[in-house]
């Protein structure tokens, strides 16, 4: 675009999107000479229907994600940590799926919420939720091929079900889905994160079981892996029950 | 098959929405012979990783034809186009082969922010180089045509130097692109800016449009605006009968993104379409071409 770059439809989109995100109170009196009068509806009233399709669709899109987090904070507050974030990152994502991914971070710098840090990990689930519920969740059976003899005695890695997700909470804030009062105090929680009829669901994991899919996330090959249930100081035996456990919920998609 | 841009004859379709996957996964529907389905939902992640949905795209189109929608191009933006954008869109219609794409003739953010609206061009010849210099090249890089879709608008920019039919007129005859024409949005526009709706529909080539929208929207009284969650006006049905009649190899589709009804409703409508074309092409010759193409 460095050739014939134009001039002044450049200046019309840049004055025209300020004055889209421009509060409605602090707009100029006096129409904008880039835009045309209509002798029906005033300027601002015409400008006001993006103003407000672009801030509310946003919003929208943020409330759907952030249910519980909404929930918590309650409306008012909720609402303008939205429109704060919002401000400080404008999204950049081409899909509004994506805006979602501002808001944890957002909410340690915001001055409103940033002495809370259940708040941040409660959206971090629920935007972690979002995204298993829209990843793609495969089961690749050949599972059955492990009994197979060239398989036999191969240091083999697991492949992990690209839903899946591990997420540890040091306030255990999924209690607030079910008690949006749920007490802040510190309390440990190790979740599993995965897809399920198109929804993003969790299951509260003991350590152990935690720490070991997530090294088998990383694709550990089986070896090392057994080390790290050494580390844990564990019964052995466990371990094959994991993986019984994991295949069966389709956890596990595939090995090489 | 339409003649201009050789595009297939599908029937009437609706755009596919969450609410109804299930319902489509299941067979309900009876009526509705393609789908639209918006692009963006169905691409992967901007991290490349793959999105769910894609399963019920594949189950999908195995019994209806599926054409891709998007919102985000930003064709009229002064920013350059995200190359990753595009990469994924040709990625995503390499794997499932619709029967066409199509964006809008708007801008959506400028600066490297995505404001997540559509917003009009001023009709200027400015715009209109760039805008066809940046199909010419989204065409190159994709290897197929795109249809371009009229926006609704409630605003006119003073650096307008022709109408927006003129303007879209020339764009498709430019850059070789074809038209997705939404008679809602003319009536829409033509509500905010008071022109005539069929000066805007007489002014279009009729070689060049490839796709029809129909919609609801919200009647202010001194305005309107385009939000996809009412049945269709009478006025727009009357827009639809025009083009019924004058593009009779054109594929339509009800749009509803809205307060989304049951299938049954949404399946009105689409018959609803059916019968009007029907009764437009009835009226204008009994030829084969009626029958077979609709398959009554
Ligand atoms: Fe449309």
């Amino acid at each position: 675009m460095i050739e014939n770059h134009p001039q002044n439809l450049s200046k019309l989109q840049s004055d025209f999107k300020d004055l889209v995100l421009e509060e409605k109170n602090k707009l100029a009196t006096h129409k904008p000479e880039f835009l045309n009068d209509s002798e029906t509806v005033d300027w601002k009233k015409r400008l006001g229907i993006y103003q407000y399709a672009v801030l509310e669709r946003q919003i929208d899109s943020l409330k759907d994600d952030f249910e519980i987090t909404e929930k918590v904070m309650g409306k008012e507050p909720f609402r303008r940590m939205v429109i704060a974030c919002l401000k400080k990152y404008p999204s950049t994502y081409h899909s509004l799926a994506e805006l979602s991914q501002n808001v944890p971070q957002f909410l340690t710098e915001f001055e409103e919420t940033k002495t809370q840090p259940w708040l941040y990990e409660l959206a971090e689930l629920e935007w972690r939720l979002i995204r298993a519920s829209l990843s793609e969740n495969f089961i690749v059976n050949n599972l059955s091929e492990l009994q197979n003899e060239e398989n036999q005695g191969k240091d083999l890695t697991f492949l992990l079900n690209p839903s899946i997700d591990l997420f540890f909470s040091k306030y255990s804030v999924q209690n607030f889905f079910d008690d949006p009062k749920a007490p802040r105090a510190e309390s440990a929680s190790y979740l599993l994160i995965f897809e399920k009829d198109r929804s993003g669901v969790y299951e509260v994991l003991d350590k152990n079981e935690w720490t070991l899919l997530k090294e088998l996330r990383t694709d550990i090959p089986l070896s090392k892996l057994n080390q790290v249930f050494a580390s844990l100081n564990v019964d052995e035996a466990k371990l094959g029950e994991y993986f019984m456990k994991w295949s069966n919920a389709g956890f596990i998609s595939a090995f090489k | 098959m339409q003649k201009g841009l050789e595009l297939p004859f599908l029937g009437f379709g609706a755009g596919l929405r969450h609410e109804h996957f299930d319902d489509f996964l299941k067979h309900k529907n009876q009526v509705i012979q393609w789908v639209e389905v918006v692009t963006e939902n169905f691409l992967p992640w901007e991290d490349e990783v793959p999105r769910y949905p894609y399963k019920i795209l594949e189950s999908i189109r195995k019994d209806f034809p599926v054409v891709f929608h998007g919102v985000s191009l930003s064709i009229g933006s002064v920013d350059p186009i995200s190359p990753s954008y595009l990469k994924r869109w040709k990625q995503l219609i390499s794997e499932f082969n619709p029967a066409w794409v199509s964006d809008h003739l708007c801008w959506t953010g400028v600066k490297n922010e995505k404001l997540h609206d559509l917003f009009p061009l001023p009709y200027s010849n400015e715009a209109l180089s760039w805008v066809v210099e940046r199909i010419s090249r989204v065409q190159e890089f994709l290897g197929r045509r795109i249809l371009i879709e009229n926006v609704s608008s409630y605003v006119s920019f003073s650096d307008d130097e022709m109408t927006e039919w003129d303007f879209l007129a020339e764009v498709a005859k430019r850059s070789d692109c074809g038209i997705l024409l939404d008679v809602n949005n003319i009536y829409v526009s033509s509500r905010n800016h008071g022109f005539d709706p069929l000066d805007y529909l007489k002014a279009i080539p009729k070689d060049r449009v490839g796709q029809i929208h129909v919609a609801g929207h919200t009647d202010k009284g001194d305005h309107c605006i385009d939000t996809h969650d009412h049945p269709v006006c009478d006025s727009v049905w009357d827009l639809y009968r025009w083009a019924a009649k004058n593009l009779p190899e054109v594929s339509a589709m009800i749009e509803w993104d809205d307060r989304i009804p049951t299938l049954e409703r949404l399946e009105e409508e689409v018959s609803k379409l059916k019968r009007i074309w029907k009764e437009e092409n009835d009226r204008k010759s009994s030829s084969k071409f009626v029958e077979a193409t609709i398959g009554l």
